[in-house]
Parts: structure tokens; C-alpha cells; sequence
């Protein structure tokens, strides 16, 4: 900052009176009321294109300011589903009979308790290791289980 | 909240005084077109004023106008409901206003002339009197925007220089030299004059 500026920036300036008539001279008369209002009444015109717009992209605002609370649902859902529907089919059975869990044998819990269960608490029941339990889950790594379910059908 | 005030303004149509623009603002945000029209006629007049003070003509004034009133009715969602709408409104219109200077060559700025009635009685007086008009004219339409803008603010309408800075959305000490810079051109004219 030059030093002139320095000095300017440092106190309130005083009004000139006559440079401010001259300055009201100089702009001119205000404009009048009906100019104002034709004016104004140009805008309002403008304006109904926006407030259509508006209308037309409302349900669309509406969507877009739940998207953070939508994405917080869909997640928990989708997560939800994950757990109760693996826990349910591994549960019935669907994959613990193509897939052999090796340990010491464990009773069947009656039904309505088998649904409930969870592959990890039973992999802890059965003392399962932790490639049993991804072979539970997603298959056995080599494939083969594949080719023989395939074959088998 | 004085710059406010003052950058409000009022047109004698003002329907509804009582109502804070921040309600009126709300009610535009949900659609409400008659709230919206208050607003414009709240903030018309001295909307106009400073556009033919940036521009320099009524008639780019009043296409600014109106296209910053579409502007702040297209961007109202964004509008910070904490804050007062005038000073947001006023530097959209600036902002605006600026940039369309730049953008497009603007009609050659004819000197708004009221006729007032002179009290000088001799031609060579007259003579005078309208020639030192036309170059003070001359010299406020040379200023650069900004500084057209914050002497006018200052010296006509009697704002404080934090009160501008607040309108504008800039410092007080940026408003402090744009009015130094502003008042030593256009002394300069009138000192042409004096001899």
C-alpha cells in the first residue's frame, strides 16, 4: 500500500457540499413514478418465467435437498439386508448344505431359532476358521464347488 | 443495518412497509409471486439510481435492473435468510452491472438534463454555467464504476464510508481511497472553472 493510501484509508473523509450539488445536477431528476411502475411492471412480467421454472424443477430441489438422508437410508438398508438375509439363508440351510463348514458336529436348532442364526456366531459355535467362513460366504476360493454343483444338476 | 436502511429506499408504492424482507424472501422461496413484486417495488427506486450511476444512461439502467431482479429471484435459494437482503441484492446488481460494462459496448451515455431555472441573467453567464456542466458531466461518466458509485453514495445520499463498505461488499478503507480518487477528478473539473 503506496503511503497516499495509507494516509486516505486512515480517517472519514469530510462531505463537500458542492461537489455533491454538483454530483445531484449531474445525475438528473429521479426517475418518475410511471416510469418506476412500467418499469416494475416489465420485471413482474420476467418474472413469471422464472416462477414457472421454479415450479417445474420444485419436486426435483425437493428430492435433491433428502439426497444425504436418502443415501444414510439406502445404506442402512442395504446393509440390513446384507446381515438378516445372509443370516436367514445360511440359516435354512440354502448355503450351509453346498457348502461344508468342518468341525465338530453340532445339533440343529429347531427352525423358527435357525433363521435367527448368523454365520459367525455359528462359525463360533463350531470353531470354524476364518476360510470357512469366507468359503461359507462367497465359496470355496478354487471354483471347483461350482463346477460340481453345475455338473451335478 | 443503517446502509440498509438508507440502500433501501422506498417507492411511494411500497405496499407493505411493515413486512421484513426476510419474510417477504421466504414467501418468494415457496413460490409466492405478489411477495416477490413487494420486494421489487421496495427496492426499484434506488435500484434504479444505482444502475444509472454505474451505467450512465436510464435506458442499460433499467434492462440492469430488471435483469438483476431476475438474477436474485433465479438465486433466492441461496440467499442466507440471516443476513439482509438489500446489501445482497445491491452487490448482484453491481456485480452485475460491472460486468456488463465490460461485456458489451454500452449506448453513448447522453447527459440526463433537467432544465433547471437559472437565476444567471446575462448569455455570458449562462454560457458558463453549461459549459462547466457538460465537463463535470464529462468527468463523472470517465470515473471508473466504483468510484462513481462510492462518491455519489457519499457526497449525495450521505452515507458513511463503513455504510458503503457494507452495500458494497468492501472495506472501508477501499471505499475510502475509491472516494479520494473519485473527488480529486471531479475537483479538478470544477477547479477549471474557478480560475
Amino acid at each position: 500500500m503506496s503511503e497516499e493510501r495509507r494516509v486516505v484509508s486512515l480517517s472519514e473523509p469530510e462531505r463537500d457540499a458542492r461537489l455533491g450539488r454538483a454530483i445531484r445536477t449531474a445525475e438528473g431528476p429521479p426517475p418518475s413514478i410511471a416510469r418506476l411502475e412500467l418499469l416494475r411492471t416489465r420485471i413482474a412480467a420476467a418474472a413469471v418465467a422464472a416462477f414457472e421454472a421454479r415450479r417445474d424443477r420444485a419436486w426435483w430441489e425437493w428430492m435433491a435437498s433428502w439426497a444425504r438422508a436418502e443415501v444414510a437410508l439406502a445404506v442402512a438398508a442395504t446393509i440390513l439386508a446384507v446381515v438378516v438375509g445372509g443370516a436367514t439363508t445360511v440359516g435354512r440351510g440354502d448355503i450351509g448344505s453346498d457348502t461344508a463348514i468342518i468341525g465338530p458336529s453340532v445339533p440343529r436348532q429347531p427352525s423358527t431359532a435357525a433363521r435367527l442364526d448368523s454365520v459367525v456366531a455359528r462359525s463360533l459355535a463350531t470353531g470354524a476358521s476364518s476360510d470357512q467362513v469366507m468359503n461359507a460366504l462367497v465359496g470355496p476360493a478354487s471354483g471347483e464347488w461350482l463346477l460340481t454343483a453345475a455338473v451335478a444338476r | 443495518m443503517a446502509a440498509v436502511r438508507a440502500l433501501v429506499g422506498s417507492t411511494a408504492s411500497d405496499d407493505a412497509p411493515q413486512v421484513d424482507d426476510r419474510v417477504l424472501v421466504d414467501r418468494v422461496k415457496q413460490g409466492d409471486a405478489t411477495a416477490y413484486d413487494a420486494l421489487v417495488r421496495r427496492h426499484l427506486a434506488r435500484a434504479t439510481t444505482v444502475a444509472r450511476r454505474l451505467l450512465g444512461n436510464t435506458e442499460d439502467a433499467e434492462d440492469l435492473v430488471q435483469e438483476a431482479f431476475i438474477r436474485a429471484l433465479d438465486r433466492i435459494s441461496t440467499f442466507d435468510q440471516s443476513r439482509a437482503f438489500a446489501p445482497w441484492f445491491f452487490r448482484l446488481l453491481i456485480n452485475t452491472g460491472i460486468n456488463a460494462r465490460k461485456a458489451r459496448a454500452l449506448r453513448a451515455a447522453e447527459p440526463e438534463r433537467e432544465d433547471f431555472p437559472s437565476k444567471a441573467a446575462n448569455p455570458l453567464e449562462l454560457a458558463e454555467r453549461e459549459e462547466l456542466r457538460v465537463r463535470f458531466v464529462a468527468a463523472l461518466a470517465a470515473l471508473p464504476p466504483r468510484q462513481r458509485l462510492v462518491v455519489s453514495m457519499f457526497e449525495v445520499d450521505g452515507l458513511s464510508t463503513a455504510e458503503i463498505a457494507e452495500a458494497l461488499g468492501i472495506s472501508c478503507e477501499t471505499v475510502r481511497w475509491h472516494h479520494h480518487q473519485a473527488r480529486q477528478s471531479l475537483r479538478h473539473a470544477l477547479a477549471a472553472f474557478r480560475g
